[in-house]
């Protein structure tokens, strides 16, 4: 069911904090020996009703975009990685600078390959990319800010409530008018 | 499902991703997927002219009036080593 009227709330967390104690309680020394297929099963997955929708009205050619990745990236030196060892993951999130080179940014994230990004890493954030199609005049401009967040977070209710309405807010304090959000 | 409380907040995303199940319960107003192995969803490295085609494919769905019902599979191939 499309809806065009913003959701409250907008993820449907029901329950979940219950859920997820339960699920946690039982699953935590399968996690600990890093299980996680096992682990993972009877996870309380969130499962959503209704779609908010923002109607696009402007033109990518006018539209200063962002990025939004799960990719596990950090400024190396300048941030502090994502606790890759949390079995209930990491739900803070990195601000990554439009300028950032690809040799300055690492990856804290240990549920994915990291071969592709580490040749290219266009392969999940794709700034240099997008960059060229800015200046082609395909998209308006790229924000000065971007997003980094960890995939693996187990906490769906803090990304909800704390996450995600803190990078709407930059998002909105820098004239972003549309996002790209590329989970790993 | 950061997606979802962006799009709340008043600002359109789109969601680029390659798992077709795990998107399905979170319910994206703009997705496109790509089937390329994990950590590798915008395309095979190195590969700008395909990486830009899955970009501009997926950007193009901006321009969409209403929520999808179904993500847009985008049907380019891995050109890397096997994922």
């Amino acid at each position: 069911m499309d809806v065009r009227t913003p959701l409250n709330p907008v993820n449907n967390l029901e329950g979940f904090s219950s859920r997820y104690q339960e699920w946690l309680n039982e699953k935590r020394s399968l996690l600990e020996a890093k299980d996680f297929n096992a682990g993972f099963k009877g996870y309380p997955w969130v499962s959503n009703f209704g779609t908010p929708f923002t109607p696009f009205a402007d033109n990518l050619v006018r539209t200063t975009l962002a990025v939004v990745s799960t990719a596990g990236l950090y400024l190396q030196g300048a941030q502090d990685p994502f606790d890759a060892e949390n079995i209930e993951g990491d739900w803070s999130f990195r601000e990554l600078p439009l300028e950032a080179r690809a040799e300055e940014l690492a990856i804290a994230h240990t549920h994915y390959d990291h071969r592709s990004v580490q040749a290219d890493l266009n392969a999940v954030y794709p700034i240099e990319v997008l960059g060229e199609m800015v200046a082609e005049g395909r998209i308006g401009a790229l924000a000065p800010r971007h997003y980094s967040i960890s995939g693996y977070c187990t906490r769906a209710d803090l990304v909800d409530t704390k996450t995600a309405p803190a990078i709407a807010q930059r998002l909105k304090a820098d004239g972003v008018g549309a996002v790209l959000v590329i989970p790993v | 499902m950061i997606a979802r409380i962006i799009e709340a907040a008043g600002i359109p995303t789109v969601t680029l991703g390659n798992h077709p199940k795990r998107s399905e319960s979170v319910r994206y107003p703009r997705l496109a997927l790509t089937r390329f192995p994990r950590g590798a969803t915008v395309g095979t490295p190195g590969k700008a002219s395909q990486q830009r085609q899955v970009l501009e494919d997926t950007l193009g769905l901006l321009g969409l009036d209403k929520a999808q019902i179904e993500p847009m599979v985008l049907p380019y191939r891995w050109e890397g080593e096997p994922g």
